[in-house]
């Protein structure tokens, strides 16, 4: 009975996007309709999940397969403290965000937005199926139509700029996976003979030393989502999209898929302990190279949304440093960096989008004193800030510490340096933006903040940061089942 | 009345060939091919089943029993070809009323259908038929055909192009025959089965390794595979839009289902093989490379498709080069899939031609808001072309690495993969100018039903073949473990 009830809780929490996305394409003359589907789906979709989160039990083995593929790996769905968390992550977020996009999309009056909403909840859907993927070969799937699906969704203006973007996006995205990932889990499958994602991994055992750093490579590389350098430059590319596409997706959705799968491949498919006895230095030199080297660059943009897509870039190989220290406690940090960064980079890139929604400024010297006119924006902007440069009492000290904690236990000197130079460089690009709003004379004297609905859009996920520094053991005790 | 029936796949289109001629109503003549269409696909799938769950279906013409007489032996393998066959057939009969309409003059119609029922009875027998001789009077036949169809618009550079096909198809049929004359001499007879029971003893001379030698080129040519590829782009591109469908998902696989016969099934064990499967591995990845790379450089859709087909023959090639079980059955999926998704590719491209007058980039700007269907449907066909997963495209790259990596040959496995990566700049090119903004102010209409329907059928075999392919993938395991097991 319980089992049925998951099963059904699960599909219901992954069908409800794709059933969304499908309703919105047949019924393009109706706005009414698909605004309703816009905020009704999202919502449906978090009920679910919190079903399914009250359902959930580590004990049992659940697992529903939709369909055999190849040879008798099929789509197949489980669920499993990793996936559970970056699938609230989307959950959370896309009602906030739903609302969000449509008050950005009809407030600066943007064309075709029956396929806009269309593909926006087909993305989220793949986001979700990832989540749950319970093999590489249902993961991979999901992987490439989160690829596809977001591709309209970056060429939405259809300027010549927004063309070349999704080119490179599309060419980095899908060329990557089909040349390197694919490559992984096809020979992971011959190797191993099976795809399952399972505790302590499946490869122990049938992979020599350099096997599998050769596999590690691949997988690293061909999951380019996580943008890591220098594979990474489609991201900022990627900002000439509506800023709802580079708020839900290009900060968390579709980026955080990347680390995800990355994440969920080493500790699913690899094994902690098969990592831990190679060297995997390299991969801890490679992500503190992007997440100084992304700090760096977001130090010298002078666009609001390209700072913070560089910042993105930097803060997701946090994500990927915590995984390649190999410790438990980097491991727990590197998870709950998935929830901290996504909550609080949405709310930046809200705040873009809200600034230009209302005066039509995108460039950072233009922000001067605008903290005066838009209070709530710019006040959850700083919030969210700091959480991301990892002040108490916000989500993002939390996931530092543990970071810093597994760096320091497994005596990681590079991984120490790397996270605090990274904290004060990410204070560096961060803090000026709110000194210019806050304390510059203010440019313009009309007090017009954003629309009400774009404000609850940020309050929402900053006032999450908060309250997940408080409740942030129950995800640490979650994690902690899987190790 | 079923025993007759591997005869009747063959006799049927030959029987209805003249009656084209003498019934010169095109009306007529369309009901007729479609009622021969859906008997074909209807015996076709019959005989598969029977093949695959009974065994071998055999045939003896005039009840005389071979090596004296001419016998039809129907096993797996040529039950499945002669399905792929009869399903192309269909769709292509179900299409060309209207598609011709376009591109032809009403009474220059019906002797184009007789070159088609000619083409589908001489390529149906050509895979059913167990006699040597015979392989090459309907491979011979079929291409007569097929030059006639190439040339029908009439047009200087449709003759060009038949005329070019016309001279390297007889010199591929020469080596073909030349090939088959020395069996002949080697072993005294022309059936397939006794040869390959009389041939084991006799391989070794030069004289078996000349046929051999003499066969496969004769075939490559005929496959178009590298080098031997340069007739194929410009008959693709010049034929009739529903022709250069045919083609593409029918001439050149007839000949690679040739291939893997004579290859594994009358040649199996031959000392020398390991030279040819290793010049075959080179052959199949200089195909990918050299198709796909010059792909990405056409702006005529259709040519750009042509060097593709040049790039895909390639996979096939590599995988019966891989000289494996998993090999063989790799390379029959890939056939099996790339014919369809190719010949579902030039009637979409067709569609753009009957409606646009062409098919270049430019044509193709805007075409997802004037034709959405047709533009779905050239999508679903790219991305199957890139091996997305969900489509049939993903389990031919599937299996063809999977077979690359049991076999151990890491650089085919990179060569297959740069394919897909060159598949994806060519097909990206295509879909990104569908879906940009169309500069032309012309409104044009969506394609004719019927035209569409042809599409949409060969989609959804795509997609079904891409979801559920356990079918495909059953038949083409027990082929291969069948032709392996005679090693």
């Amino acid at each position: 009975m319980g089992t049925i009830m998951t099963a059904g809780a699960l599909l219901l929490c992954l069908a409800t996007p794709f059933v969304a996305a499908l309703l919105i394409l047949l019924n393009h003359k109706r706005p009414t309709l698909i605004n309703t589907v816009n905020t009704v789906a999202p919502f449906i979709s978090l009920l679910a999940l919190i079903w399914l989160a009250s359902l959930y039990n580590p004990a049992a083995d659940f697992k529903v397969t939709l369909l055999d593929i190849v040879g008798n790996i099929g789509i197949t769905f489980s669920v499993e403290p990793l996936g559970l968390i970056f699938a609230g992550l989307v959950c959370v977020l896309w009602p906030v965000s739903s609302l969000y996009a449509m008050t950005y999309m009809y407030q600066n009056n943007l064309p075709r937005t029956t396929h806009f909403f269309a593909c926006y909840s087909l993305a989220i859907g793949s986001a979700l199926g990832i989540a749950f993927a319970d093999n590489l070969l249902t993961l991979f799937i999901f992987y490439e139509i989160l690829s596809f699906s977001t591709y309209p969704l970056v060429v939405h203006s259809r300027t010549s700029e927004a063309l070349k973007a999704g080119w490179l996006y599309l060419l980095t995205l899908v060329g990557a996976s089909a040349l390197f990932l694919l490559t992984a889990i096809i020979w992971i499958g011959y190797v191993a003979g099976s795809l399952d994602f399972e505790k302590g991994g499946i490869l122990p055992g049938y992979t020599s030393a350099m096997e599998t750093t050769i596999l590690l490579l691949l997988v690293v590389f061909g999951t380019t989502k996580a943008a890591i350098m220098p594979l990474h430059r489609w991201l900022p590319s990627a900002m000439v999209a509506p800023v709802p596409v580079s708020a839900l997706l290009h900060a968390v959705a579709v980026v955080k898929a990347g680390v995800f799968t990355i994440m969920k491949i080493v500790v699913y498919t690899f094994g902690v302990d098969t990592l831990t006895g190679i060297n995997t230095d390299w991969l801890v030199y490679l992500a503190g190279f992007t997440i100084l080297a992304a700090s760096v660059i977001a130090l010298k943009q002078v666009q609001l949304k390209k700072l913070l897509a560089y910042s993105t870039i930097s803060q997701l190989s946090y994500i990927i440093l915590g995984v390649a220290i190999l410790h438990p406690l980097a491991l727990s940090g590197a998870a709950l960096y998935i929830v901290a960064h996504g909550f609080a980079k949405i709310t930046l890139f809200f705040a873009a989008g809200a600034i230009y929604t209302v005066k039509g400024f995108s460039r950072i010297r233009e922000l001067d004193g605008i903290g005066h006119t838009m209070p709530w924006t710019m006040g959850l902007f700083t919030i969210s800030s700091l959480s991301i440069i990892g002040m108490p009492p916000l989500i993002g000290f939390t996931s530092k510490w543990f970071l810093l904690e597994g760096a320091v236990a497994s005596g990681s000197y590079v991984a120490i340096v790397v996270l605090v130079t990274g904290s004060v460089l990410s204070a560096a690009y961060l803090l000026p933006i709110i000194h210019r709003a806050f304390f510059r004379p203010r440019l313009s004297l009309d007090n017009d903040e954003a629309p009400l609905v774009m404000r609850i859009a940020m309050l929402v996920p900053t006032l999450t940061c908060v309250l997940l520094f408080f409740y942030s053991d129950q995800i640490i005790a979650l994690i902690g089942g899987l190790l | 009345m079923l025993r007759h029936i591997p005869v009747l796949v063959v006799a049927l289109p030959l029987l209805c060939a003249p009656l084209c001629l003498l019934l010169r109503n095109n009306k007529f003549l369309h009901i007729l091919s479609l009622l021969v269409g859906t008997f074909s696909v209807i015996a076709c799938a019959w005989m598969l089943i029977y093949a695959s769950t009974t065994g071998d279906l055999s045939y003896y013409l005039g009840g005389w029993i071979p090596p004296f007489g001419i016998a039809y032996k129907i096993d797996v393998l040529s039950a499945l070809i002669a399905f792929l066959l009869s399903i192309i057939f269909l769709f292509v009969f179900l299409y060309i009323p209207r598609s011709f309409a376009a591109e032809l003059a009403d009474r220059h119609r019906y002797p184009i259908y007789s070159a088609l029922f000619i083409s589908q009875s001489g390529y149906t027998g050509a895979v059913v038929t167990d006699d040597l001789f015979n392989i090459y009077v309907f491979l011979e036949m079929a291409s007569l055909a097929g030059y006639a169809l190439t040339a029908a618009k009439g047009k200087p550079n449709d003759l060009i192009a038949a005329y070019q096909y016309l001279i390297l198809g007889t010199v591929g049929a020469i080596f073909l025959l030349l090939g088959i004359g020395y069996l002949y001499v080697l072993s005294g007879t022309l059936n397939l089965s006794d040869l390959s029971l009389r041939l084991s003893t006799l391989l070794d001379t030069p004289a078996g390794l000349a046929a051999l030698v003499f066969i496969i080129i004769g075939l490559l040519l005929k496959s178009a595979v590298f080098p031997l590829h340069f007739w194929l782009p410009r008959v693709y591109t010049y034929a009739p839009s529903a022709i250069s469908a045919l083609f593409s998902g029918i001439s050149s696989k007839v000949a690679l289902y040739l291939l893997i016969r004579f290859y594994f099934d009358t040649f199996g064990g031959s000392a020398f093989s390991d030279h040819i499967d290793t010049i075959l591995l080179i052959l199949g990845s200089l195909s990918i490379l050299f198709g796909s790379f010059v792909a990405c450089r056409q702006k005529h859709i259709k040519k750009m498709m042509a060097y593709s087909s040049i790039g895909q023959l390639g996979y096939i090639i590599v995988g019966v080069g891989l000289l494996s079980s998993a090999g063989v059955s790799a390379a029959l999926i890939n056939l099996f899939n790339h014919a369809i998704i190719k010949c579902m590719l030039f009637l979409a491209l067709g569609c753009v031609v009957y409606r646009m007058g062409n098919c270049t980039l430019l044509e193709l700007r805007g075409l997802s808001k004037q034709m959405p269907w047709t533009a779905a449907a050239l999508v679903i066909g790219g991305l199957s072309l890139i091996g997305m997963p969900l489509t049939s495209g993903f389990i031919s790259k599937w299996y063809l690495i999977t077979a690359a990596l049991q076999a151990n040959v890491w650089l085919i496995v990179i060569v297959v993969l740069t394919g897909s990566l060159l598949s994806l700049i060519y097909v990206w090119q295509l879909i990104a100018a569908t879906y940009s903004e169309g500069s032309k102010a012309t409104q044009v209409k969506e394609a004719p039903l019927s035209m569409t329907i042809a599409v949409y059928a060969l989609a959804a075999i795509t997609i079904y073949t891409g979801v559920q392919p356990a079918w495909l993938t059953e038949i083409c395991a027990a082929v291969g473990n069948t032709l392996w097991a005679q090693l």
